[in-house]
């Protein structure tokens, strides 16, 4: 699967840029449909799209502000690693839900925007998706409207005040994750994705509350298991770790929350 | 979705360099005071607003706590139940076997004493090869049914008549 999506990737790399552009169909038989913009900032439709403005959570903000160097030390990793072995799709998962997933993706997030790279957030907990309802986002189109439902992937990227960042999130869940993850659009969308930012932070499901995160790992080239101690034993971490090398991610180690 | 898409989910066998390689700590996040994600935009219709934090996980314990005291509960109910009828079938087995072979026993020592009873009992085995029980009000092992009756005399009551009163107390 991800011979396919490099392939997908050097193909757009391919594309003249005369070309203008458009969305990407979801299936090579769906047509592209009509466009709604993806967040609602002015009545006008002629008016330029503009950075959203995101409500950061206040315990993103407090992190940032107390340990904001061990954020940029685990940036500093992934950016090693991306530079290393070229992976630059890094999936967060973690055994069981509320161990501090998205908390970390958002805090790493915002030390990754300020490196001179672009820096994507995606939101992969496909059946809890949290991201833009924490950022205060209201997005009119989400990751699943452009996998299911055809829309146009440019209009799905929130580009943030942050230079550098953008977040895809998803407007609801999605009701059968194991069709949205092996429909072509995924492949498609992941593809261009990979094309056009160099990080990219995919906050996924919990492993052991549904089989998205065990689906998804088939895209992602590497992971980085979120744990909290007091929810997580040594057990369920050992098998989480099986599950995900079984799968072919290498784990690259673990992140520990609320020490 | 095939089936090799599926299996590929749970690794077959455990690789080794899981157990033999740790893993590394990349970061340890700390715990801030209020650490815990909210909502930068209200919950739909449905969620009550300004809820305590506290309340959800207190609910969450107590939900947790009611499932497992009703699945302790089912396990007992099963075990009791099983024993008891375990327990209550066994000796009743024991008590029709145990008839079973008195039964005959005392058929055996009464055909000697009783013909009509002898027949009886030579004609029963032969329905089948199994034992088979017998049930009558009749006394199995009594010698004799035509011998001298005991009077039963309850303390307090006459007896009636049996015309065997001497002539001095008749009329009293």
């Amino acid at each position: 699967m991800r011979e396919v999506d490099e392939a997908l990737a050097r193909a757009y790399a391919q594309r003249p840029e005369s070309d203008p552009p458009r969305g990407v169909p979801p299936a090579p038989h769906w047509p592209a449909r009509a466009l709604k913009p993806a967040i609602a900032w002015s009545s006008s439709p002629a008016a330029p799209a503009r950075p959203a403005e995101p409500e950061w959570p206040s315990i993103v903000l407090s992190l940032e502000r107390e340990w904001g160097e061990r954020f940029e030390k685990l940036a500093g990793l992934l950016l090693a690693v991306q530079k290393r072995q070229g992976q630059k799709v890094f999936l967060f998962t973690s055994c069981h839900r509320a161990e501090g997933r998205t908390t970390l993706v958002l805090c790493l997030a915002r030390a990754l925007a300020r490196e001179p790279l672009r820096t994507l957030v995606v939101d992969a907990d496909l059946t809890g998706p949290m991201v833009a309802r924490l950022l205060g986002l209201r997005p009119q189109v989400g990751l699943d409207d452009v996998v299911e439902n055809g829309l146009a992937l440019p209009d799905a990227l929130v580009d943030l005040v942050d230079d550098h960042l953008a977040i895809l999130p998803m407007r609801s869940a999605v009701s059968q994750p194991r069709d949205f993850l092996a429909s072509p659009a995924w492949t498609c969308t992941l593809a261009r994705l990979r094309r056009e930012f160099d990080v990219i932070l995919m906050d996924g499901g919990p492993l052991f509350t549904g089989l998205s995160a065990a689906i998804l790992h088939r895209s992602v080239d590497a992971a980085v298991l979120v744990y909290h101690r007091g929810m997580t034993g040594e057990r369920a971490v050992l098998r989480a770790r099986e599950v995900l090398e079984g799968g072919g991610v290498p784990l690259l180690g673990l992140a520990e929350t609320f020490v | 979705m095939s089936r090799a898409d599926v299996l590929r989910t749970m690794p077959a066998t455990r690789p080794e360099r899981a157990v033999s390689r740790p893993l590394a700590i990349l970061i340890e996040v700390p715990a801030v005071k209020g650490n815990r994600l909210r909502p930068a935009r209200p919950l739909a219709a449905g969620h009550v607003a300004g809820r305590r934090p506290g309340a959800r996980r207190a609910k969450r314990r107590l939900r947790r706590e009611v499932r497992i005291a009703g699945c302790a509960l089912l396990v007992i109910v099963t075990l009791v139940s099983a024993g008891s009828f375990g327990w209550s079938s066994r000796p009743a087995r024991a008590l029709t076997c145990s008839i079973a072979d008195a039964t005959a026993g005392d058929w055996a020592e009464a055909s000697a004493v009783d013909p009509p009873y002898a027949t009886s009992l030579t004609e029963v085995p032969a329905v089948g090869s199994s034992k088979v029980v017998v049930l009558s009000i009749e006394p199995a092992g009594l010698p004799a049914r035509g011998g001298t009756e005991v009077p039963v005399v309850f303390p307090g009551y006459v007896l009636p008549d049996d015309s065997l009163e001497g002539s001095a107390h008749e009329g009293s």
